[in-house]
């Protein structure tokens, strides 16, 4: 069961992350969206899973390895899509699925101090409609477009065991603390 | 607490005898005081009053004297006495007090003794609670083989789906032979019409089995990555145990 403020929670808190996720030096403004399942347009995912006493998180990253999507990655480890190998395609992708889970763990210490994640795993695209199999109490997918033609998407699947309640307000007077002290620096 | 109560009687032991001590001198100043008076009155009244007087004034000034001394006798032996009570009292009290604090030192002794005893066994189990890092990597290998074991299973199962579609194709042909073959193929026509029967159903079972394996593969990998995530949470639980027994030490 999660409460209504959690659910705002993770629908405002996930396409955050996943923006600082994919954001790199040359690729630094990304469009996020909300968008449907069936709207999601990929032929590959990285899944990764974080586990608390309470609840549990599937995080999927989906991608399609067409030629934007190659360039992304090129241009990130600074090399041409001609030199970039699949293993390095997939491996800086897990990346990018490690650094959102992390962000996403980090996001919520305060509120749920054991928290723990996975690594990430790569399964054919044909499996992700038994994603469900377990039950999910809430789902959210964005859309993550840079504006130059490379998309990726991002689902957050919360499955709660007991109550799962959050107050976001709290963790953006948090932030804005941190903020007004980065600032207090300079 | 113990400091202040030894404080408060060395105090009281030492401000009985300076009240007595400070009594007594008062009673001595008093008489001394008293029998200078006394030789000088002797001296002026040696002149002046008669024999017969004097010796009025001396046997009451004598009376007065005994009775003074009597008086202050009493007093002194009245003083003795509380004085002689205080310092029981005292001694009763300081046995009293020393005998709580060897209890509770000793208690505060056999609290600490179970305390480290429970730390220790704490510290113990905790460091060996810490080795559920190594079943984690186990269960990462056992999960790796059983993710490796399903893919294994959708390639055959391909192959498998490849040789169906094939026999299928063949049982066509075959089936179109035996049309050719006008009346003496009828009986390899039904045997070819059986045979892309089964190999029909065997597509439709194929087909199945593959949607088992994909579901499988993500039931297996979520199931997979719960267990690790929720193990590397136990792990850091675990830790932060050891951290705070270690702070303890």
């Amino acid at each position: 069961m999660i409460s209504q403020r959690a659910k705002t929670g993770f629908e405002k808190l996930f396409p955050q992350y996943l923006e600082e996720s994919l954001r790199t030096g040359t690729h630094s403004v990304w469009q996020l969206k909300p968008v449907k399942a069936n709207m999601i347009d990929a032929k590959k995912f990285i899944m990764l899973t974080i586990s608390s006493y309470d609840f549990r998180l599937i995080i999927i990253l989906h991608f399609s390895a067409d030629t934007a999507s190659l360039k992304y990655v090129a241009d990130s480890l600074r090399i041409s899509p001609a030199e970039l190998s699949d293993t390095q395609y997939q491996d800086y992708l897990s990346e990018v699925g490690n650094i959102l889970c992390g962000a996403i763990k980090r996001g919520l210490f305060d509120f749920f101090p054991h928290l723990g994640m996975s690594t990430p795993n790569q399964l054919r695209y044909e499996s992700l409609k038994f994603v469900d199999s377990y039950p999910i109490d809430h789902a959210i997918h964005i859309k993550a477009n840079d504006g130059d033609g490379t998309v990726f998407f991002g689902s957050l699947y919360v499955s709660a065991v007991g109550e799962l309640d959050f107050d976001p307000a709290a963790m953006e007077k948090k932030d804005e603390t941190q903020e007004i002290g980065a600032l207090e620096l300079f | 607490m113990n400091a202040l109560l030894f404080i408060m009687i060395g105090i009281m032991l030492g401000a009985i005898p300076c009240i007595l001590f400070f009594r007594f001198i008062h009673v001595k100043r008093i008489l001394t005081e008293w029998q200078a008076e006394r030789v000088q009155l002797k001296h002026q009244l040696l002149d002046k009053v008669p024999a017969s007087e004097l010796t009025a004034l001396r046997t009451a000034q004598e009376t007065h004297l005994q009775t003074l001394l009597a008086e202050h006798a009493t007093r002194l032996h009245n003083a003795e006495i509380e004085h002689t009570g205080c310092q029981q009292l005292l001694r009763t009290t300081r046995q009293e007090f020393e005998q709580r604090i060897n209890d509770i030192t000793r208690e505060f002794s056999q609290h600490q003794s179970k305390i480290a005893t429970c730390k220790t066994d704490l510290k113990k189990d905790v460091t060996s609670l810490l080795n559920i890092l190594s079943t984690l990597h186990r269960w990462d290998d056992e999960m790796s083989m059983l993710m490796e074991q399903n893919k294994y299973m959708l390639n055959q199962n391909n192959e498998f789906s490849v040789i169906v579609k094939k026999t299928v194709v063949l049982a066509l042909n075959a089936a179109i032979e035996a049309a050719r073959a006008g009346e003496a193929g009828h009986g390899f026509a039904v045997v070819a019409d059986e045979v892309r029967s089964l190999a029909t159903r065997a597509e439709g079972f194929s087909s199945n089995y593959r949607d088992s394996l994909f579901k499988s593969d993500m039931v297996t990998t979520s199931t997979f990555q719960d267990i690790q995530a929720s193990g590397k949470m136990i792990f850091a639980a675990v830790h932060a145990i050891d951290s705070a027994l270690n702070k303890l030490q």
